[in-house]
């Protein structure tokens, strides 16, 4: 279920809520718990029904893993260590199996002249997500760092639909306490008004300006062989603006729906655009991400030396970049995407230890553009797509708008051509204006998390508030996924 | 303060609401389906008693083809933005006989599609508006359905809010984002279009409609032409063999097909259904050389 449609909006949302508060005021705390279970599989299974035996079978297993692992208990078949082994292996080989298998045939292929069979394996909804949170919560089992035991917390903690399907990645220290916690459990004014609040923000983005930005980013990508010089900019731009504004919005969401439960979600973003590097930049985009990067993957990879050295530490911060990429997706466009910015990382880190100095400026229009180029292989179906696209945007032929061309026609002497630039005027002016607002949007105004801080029940916000989500709400007939879901 | 907030939330959103829906039920029309295109103002805004010796109708495919594009004096532009059935093609027509001299030919373009939706289908995936007076009454005879679209709620009411859309759809071409999505996937297109053609057979209104067309023509004596318009390979794909096809074939009606004239690339159609800037001067060139001279050449 897309939380911007209206089933989720008008039937699930209202029903969900208004069960699980209605359970609460009678005090069945246990069983307003397993309403929102249930709430979160329906909502999970709205999908498609045949991955919910998944989810659970997953959540069963992992969940019996990490009592093993806690309880420890003395005669068992096998050592802590080896629990612990199974349960990675178990859970990585889920994803490999579901995400990887056709990719490593077509590696396989390609490297041994065989022909292989491509399996062709659906994806299953939110896999990527849901096993990197039962991750997290296995290595802190290993290492003692887990007191719950609830296995309902447990289960509400890896399906809260608010979450389950694309993040923020959540950790069981911040989420089963406050699913445990009483006065969550009451009916809270403040944290509705304000989830309602980021909820409208969060639709507005996704619906009024990531939708937007899709059919020029996909007409871009799908003739990218063709693109002019500025074609090629708009649609790198356009797809940089999408994923922010789509995942944001998502985000937001997410964090207000969640809300309506008082539950508090990580923040995920941080205006990312305004990063002046590429290390604040990865402190400000999908955060939850990140920190569970730098936890599970960096610091484990870094504790692997005896000594460490800052050559070492490089080395781990680009090893978690790559597998961060194939996380990503599996294809070469996203390992590239991930040792780009593992690159990035390291020259930055090593900037920053010689002391060097940049102007702000410099250092944000570096960053943003290093983000918007290496955006192009995160979205490019391929390599040569890719290489299509930055073909455009440094050699491409430099057309111009053809509305210009009774008054720049000298320019002509030097190569410029005029014509219909994506193929119709209007849509490149329509274009380029969302553009310099998303800038805008990005570059000056607050972001969420600061409105979400700062709000105040107002009239004025209400103003302002209402119109977006009703322009939303009606304007929702072209529903399309959330870009990371397909992650 | 919080509560009186989300009160004022809930009681503000009914009130835009209800705005949206007074505003919807003052100004919605019971038309006659078969589109959401302004084919009818565009017609009622022109000079009547006009003398055209060519007429070319067709969709948005070939009206944004042609836009910009000078034409013979002795050639009247009637395509319209959006899609267009063929029922829809004979109101136009009719309507245009009405007030104007007969023309000699029509050209005629279309997509097998428009021979398949009739009104008696409850979710038509083309269709066109005839509201105007005596043409309700005009369909009715050919016993077409009367529209409602309940299919989407808040669309249905947008819409109407929405007049500068079509405002900005007047001399402009705009990437169709359905079309773009169907793009991307190419083999459900492929699905689709398929399944339209098979699961949707040419209905007894059509196949009389045309017959009436085919008759308003010869008692005019217009010279009717019709042309398949230029597809993408799907969608052609989809149309040989098809029941259309076999009608054509079995009613002995001679159809140009633009592919036998000039194939044009898959990847060329922009959004999947339109033809880029070139491919629209590539089609305008072929037209001129190989079905009618429309264009004012040197011009």
């Amino acid at each position: 279920m897309l939380f911007n449609s209206y089933t989720f909006i008008f039937f699930f949302l209202p029903v969900a809520f208004l069960g699980y508060f209605l359970l609460n005021y009678n005090k069945k705390v246990e069983g307003a718990k397993v309403w929102l279970v249930a709430s979160s599989l329906f909502f999970y299974s709205w999908w498609n029904v045949i991955y919910l035996p998944l989810i659970l079978l997953s959540v069963l297993l992992n969940y019996k893993l990490s009592r093993v692992l806690i309880e420890d208990e003395e005669g068992s078949l096998f050592t802590k260590k080896q629990y612990f082994v199974v349960g990675l292996v178990l859970n990585i080989s889920l994803l490999v199996y579901f995400k990887y298998m056709d990719f490593f045939i077509t590696n396989v292929n390609f490297i041994s002249g065989e022909n292989f069979e491509l399996w062709h394996l659906a994806l299953p909804l939110a896999i990527s997500f849901f096993t990197l949170q039962q991750i997290a919560f296995l290595v802190d089992s290993y290492e003692g760092l887990v007191k719950e035991k609830n296995f309902l917390d447990y289960s509400l903690f890896v399906t809260f639909f608010p979450q389950l399907i694309a993040g923020p990645i959540v950790h069981h220290q911040e989420m089963m306490p406050q699913f445990s916690r009483l006065k969550n459990k009451l009916f809270n004014y403040k944290n509705i008004a304000a989830g309602v609040f980021i909820f409208s923000i969060g639709l507005f983005k996704k619906v009024v300006i990531a939708d937007s930005f899709s059919k020029w980013v996909h007409h871009g990508f799908d003739h990218s062989q063709t693109l002019t010089l500025i074609e090629g900019w708009v649609t790198s731009l356009a797809y940089t603006f999408q994923i922010y504004f789509d995942f944001s919005g998502y985000t937001d969401m997410a964090i207000g729906a969640a809300l309506l439960f008082n539950i508090k979600l990580p923040q995920n973003f941080n205006s990312p655009y305004k990063a002046t590097g590429i290390i604040d930049y990865w402190q400000r985009w999908h955060m939850t991400l990140t920190i569970f990067i730098t936890t599970y993957v960096y610091t484990p990879i870094l504790r692997s030396f005896s000594k460490i050295t800052f050559f070492k530490a490089m080395f781990a911060t680009f090893a978690a970049m790559f597998i961060s990429g194939l996380w990503h997706g599996a294809g070469w466009t996203f390992i590239v995407w991930g040792s780009l910015h593992g690159f990035a990382l390291m020259i930055n880190h090593y900037w920053h230890k010689s002391k060097r100095k940049m102007s702000i400026f410099l250092a944000w229009f570096i960053t943003f553009n290093f983000v918007n180029i290496t955006g192009i292989f995160f979205r490019a179906e391929n390599l040569s797509q890719a290489k299509d696209i930055l073909q455009a945007m440094f050699t491409g032929n430099i057309m111009l708008p053809i509305q210009l061309e009774s008054r720049l026609v000298q320019l002509k002497t030097y190569g410029v051509t005029f014509g219909s630039l994506m193929g119709t005027s209007r849509d490149f002016a329509l274009a380029t204006i969302l553009i310099v607002i998303s800038f805008f949007i990005s570059l000056v105004l607050k972001n969420s998390n600061e409105k979400i801080e700062d709000f105040k029940p107002s009239f004025l916000v209400l103003l302002l508030i209402v119109p977006m989500f009703i322009y939303s709400i009606y304007n929702m007939q072209d529903v399309s996924e959330f870009l990371y879901f397909n992650f | 303060m919080y509560k009186r907030w989300l009160l004022g939330f809930l009681l503000l959103s009914l009130i835009i609401a209800s705005i949206i829906e007074v505003n919807y039920q003052l100004n919605r029309k019971q038309y006659y389906r078969h589109a959401e295109d302004y084919a009818v103002n565009k017609l009622l805004a022109q000079q009547k008693n006009r003398d055209y010796k060519t007429i070319i109708m067709g969709d948005s495919v070939i009206h944004w083809a042609m836009e910009g594009m000078k034409l013979d004096p002795s050639v009247y532009d009637m395509t319209v933005t959006g899609s267009m059935t063929i029922v829809g093609q004979y109101m136009m027509l009719n309507r245009y006989l009405k007030y104007n001299k007969a023309p000699d030919e029509v050209y005629m373009f279309f997509i097998p599609e428009a021979f398949k939706e009739d009104t008696e289908n409850t979710r038509p995936r083309i269709e066109s508006i005839f509201d105007e007076e005596g043409e309700a009454e005009l369909i009715k005879k050919v016993k077409l359905g009367q529209f409602s679209d309940e299919s989407n709620y808040f669309y249905d009411r947008v819409r109407i809010l929405k007049p500068w859309k079509q405002y900005f759809a007047k001399g402009n071409r705009s990437i169709d984002k359905s079309s773009v999505l169907r793009e991307v996937s190419r083999d459900k297109t492929y699905e689709i279009v398929d399944q339209t053609m098979k699961e949707r057979h040419l209905t007894k209104v059509v196949e009389n409609t045309f017959k009436e067309l085919q008759s308003l023509c010869k008692n005019n004596g217009i010279s009717l032409i019709l042309v398949l318009e230029p597809m993408q390979y799907i969608r052609y794909k989809a149309y040989e063999n098809s029941d259309l096809d076999k009608f054509f074939k079995s009613k002995n009606i001679g159809i140009i097909d633009f592919r036998t004239i000039y194939e044009f690339e898959d990847k060329l159609f922009y959004d999947g259904l339109h033809l880029n800037q070139l491919n629209a001067d590539l089609f305008m060139y072929k037209i001129d050389q190989n079905i009618t001279t429309i264009l004012k050449m040197n011009n």
